[in-house]
């Protein structure tokens, strides 16, 4: 059953069928909301926030995109206006997941591990739009058009947003 | 000459660049060097991501999963949190507790008076007489002010603090306040300044013993 089936069925008061789109996406959407506010504990009511969202705007919703697209609009609105999380609290470089370094040194590894946390917190300090635009391109690797109508803006716009992102983050990166 | 404009810039970091931006880029340095610093930091995104794999976000169970989508399920169930939330207990003593401070401080501020002129030491240097008050008029108040200072918790802390205090013993140290200049002092301050005021006041006897 695709997602716009279970939306129909879902609108008409199908619980499991709500089930259903929060299991197909919720993994996508915490890996969003985690790139934003970069800890667990966040992410996580973050992203449980955007489904209850998102059942609660059902009756509105006309299909006029995908499920995906909405459910990620509704991600970036709510993660970009949590009051709380203007200043992201990242993780610690104790409390980063290990990776797997058997084929690096480990004095390598602590430094990308710390150049991570760099990156992060300098994404962190990009303006609201600069950073959900990068964080869409570069990590969830999605097209500009589709980046577009998350955004709610054109095409144009979003490539103008992630040139401008990378340069302010080049600038970030070198002035730390 | 017209440089290449963010899009154009993006596409070429992209590999998508038109032969008209590719031409442009091979005659022109500032495009090139902006170029280049979009590949440096897109790098670096990507340099930093582990070797494990395209995402650095954690990792879960299956069982997880079942508890997040359970999570979503408890909270759409919930009941709405509107205007109700205040008059919870928690939050009702806290609105209360508020409010009676509020009360308090602007009651106080209101009945806090400085003694009537009649009942202050005349003070011989100055010579004040009926017409030549020392306070503004407005503050001068009546008989009854004196009442209000006496029931006056904060102004109580002040009164204990000074009332041993010999006035010879503070003109020595350089403390010669003209009658009703402490009292002025206070009413020109803010009440948070009161009440830090008394605050300060009250740690300072606790620590003397007082």
């Amino acid at each position: 059953m695709d997602d716009a089936e279970l939306v129909k069925l879902a609108q008409a008061g199908e619980r499991d069928a709500f089930d259903a789109i929060v299991q197909r996406h919720q993994r996508r959407i915490y890996q969003l909301c985690y790139r934003f506010v970069g800890n667990h504990e966040d992410a996580s009511d973050l992203a449980q926030d955007v489904f209850v969202r998102a059942f609660r705007a059902l009756p509105k919703f006309k299909g006029d995109s995908a499920v995906g697209t909405w459910l990620h609009r509704i991600a970036v609105n709510v993660c970009l206006n949590r009051k709380a999380l203007k200043t992201p609290r990242f993780a610690s470089i104790d409390e980063v997941e290990p990776v797997d370094v058997r084929a690096e040194r480990a004095d390598v590894a602590v430094l990308r591990d710390e150049r991570a946390i760099q990156v992060r917190a300098a994404v962190a300090r990009l303006p609201p739009k600069q950073r959900a635009t990068l964080i869409l391109r570069a990590y969830h690797e999605l097209p500009h058009d589709e980046i577009a109508k998350i955004l709610g803006s054109s095409v144009g716009a979003v490539k103008a947003n992630f040139c401008h992102a990378l340069a302010n983050l080049k600038r970030l990166m070198d002035a730390s | 000459m017209t440089h290449l404009d963010p899009a154009q810039l993006v596409d070429l970091l992209e590999g998508n660049g038109t032969s008209t931006s590719t031409a442009h880029l091979e005659s022109c340095a500032p495009c090139r060097a902006e170029l280049s610093a979009l590949q440096a930091a897109l790098h670096t995104l990507h340099a930093t991501t582990p070797a494990t794999g395209p995402d650095d976000v954690p990792e879960f169970s299956p069982f997880y999963w079942e508890q997040f989508t359970r999570g979503v399920n408890e909270r759409i169930d919930a009941p709405s949190r509107g205007w109700t939330e205040w008059i919870r207990p928690p939050r009702l003593a806290a609105a209360l507790a508020a409010a009676a401070l509020v009360f308090v401080l602007v009651i106080g501020a209101r009945t806090l008076h400085i003694p009537s002129a009649t009942d202050r030491l005349p003070n011989p240097a100055t010579a004040i007489t009926g017409t030549e008050r020392s306070v503004p008029t407005e503050i001068a108040g009546s008989d009854e002010s004196r009442d209000d200072v006496e029931a006056d918790a904060a102004w109580a802390v002040v009164r204990t603090a000074a009332q041993d205090l010999a006035y010879e013993d503070a003109e020595a140290e350089g403390i010669s306040p003209r009658p009703g200049s402490a009292e002025i002092a206070v009413l020109q301050m803010s009440n948070d300044e009161r009440a830090e005021l008394a605050r300060l006041i009250a740690n300072e006897l606790k620590r003397s013993g007082a």
